[in-house]
């Protein structure tokens, strides 16, 4: 038990070393580790206070408490995820518009470039 | 400048594209040509640049046929078109139908009008697959808004100055685009209509629904999107 608990600690301090620096060192923006952070969050507390499992399963009626933990780690997974995919949604939008645009704007500067020659 | 654009957008069509301007200069010449270059990997741009009389876009990345279009459809809105026809690079399209649909347009007065090769004496072919898709999108695109679409997956349109304003401004222009957005036009009261026109068989290239997995993967799709856009308008939901 005490073996466990140890490693959840240090998993969920690593996991924030590791978000921290990742920040630190602009490979992650700050917005983007927030969700990371609170998951990282949940395992040190967690790691540190296993009762909190065992209080929450009884207070929803599940027998086995540890399910309980996968159901939570799935779910913040699912979210984690789908928040991924609304991001490089809206990415994906910006940059075809930008494509679009900068094809527009490339077309225009032709033009003028054209009408340029021909004045001069 | 003239009334009505032919957007014509390209990949990898180095074989057809000379062909295709020729044809549109001479049987579609009330028409100016814009051709969209979506990052063709054969030498289609340096052909594109040699035709004097025609305008071009450049896309810097490859986004796909539907959005090579909408691009089109922006420059139209930039510019102030009143009519733009969609015109396919492959040589399926003929200039003097395109030219015929877009004089019916006119006449008609219609916001979208598609040129279908599926009427009575048309010597068009399909694969089985493909025709039982076909059945499938005609069948609840009549189901989900009572009105018959008979060639849903043509390329060939001429769209009113309202709808190339509408078009180009949407947020979320689906990367598949046919008998969905149609739905979705429709829905938002643009007057859609068809006519016949003939179409050659292409003989240059790969079909973009050859294959096996394409089909299915694009009836998967399109029927998803079709619900979507039903339940967008039976709940209401306006985005815009």
């Amino acid at each position: 038990m005490d073996k466990a608990r140890f490693f959840f600690i240090l998993l969920g301090l690593a996991l924030m070393l590791y978000i921290f620096r990742s920040v630190r060192k602009n490979r992650l923006t700050m917005e983007m580790s927030i969700l990371w952070s609170l998951g990282a969050l949940g395992i040190f507390i967690i790691g540190c206070f296993p009762e909190i499992i065992i209080y929450l399963a009884g207070l929803v009626g599940i027998v086995y408490a540890p399910s309980l933990l996968f159901l939570l780690s799935t779910a913040f997974l699912l979210l984690l995820s789908l928040n991924n995919s609304i991001i490089i949604s809206e990415l994906k939008e910006k940059n075809k518009e930008l494509i679009q645009n900068n094809a527009l704007l490339e077309e225009r500067l032709r033009r003028l470039e054209e009408r340029k020659d021909n004045d001069e | 400048m003239k009334d009505v654009l032919v957007i014509i957008p390209v990949y990898n069509e180095s074989q057809n594209i000379e062909r295709v301007e020729r044809d549109l200069k001479l049987h579609f010449p009330e028409a100016d040509r814009l051709y969209i270059n979506d990052h063709s990997e054969d030498d289609t741009l340096e052909k594109i640049r040699g035709f004097k009389e025609s305008k071009y876009l450049d896309l810097s990345s490859n986004l796909g046929y539907f959005f090579a279009i909408q691009s089109g459809l922006k420059y139209a809105a930039q510019e102030g078109y009143q009519y733009v026809v969609q015109f396919d690079g492959d040589g399926q399209h003929l200039a003097a139908e395109a030219r015929r649909l877009y004089e019916t347009a006119l006449k008609q007065k219609t916001d979208v009008l598609i040129g279908t090769r599926y009427f009575k004496d048309s010597a068009y072919k399909n694969s089985t697959a493909r025709a039982m898709g076909t059945a499938l999108i005609r069948w609840l695109y009549r189901r989900l808004t009572g009105k018959k679409l008979s060639d849903p997956t043509s390329g060939l349109q001429v769209l009113s100055a309202k709808a190339i304003t509408y078009l180009s401004q949407t947020y979320n222009y689906p990367e598949t685009a046919d008998a969905n957005l149609l739905m979705e036009l429709y829905f938002k009261g643009f007057i859609i209509e068809e006519h016949p026109v003939v179409m050659r068989e292409r003989d240059q290239g790969e079909s973009m629904h050859s294959g096996i997995i394409g089909p299915v993967k694009y009836m998967g799709k399109m029927l998803y999107y079709m619900t979507f856009v039903f339940l967008e308008r039976i709940l209401g939901v306006d985005n815009g």
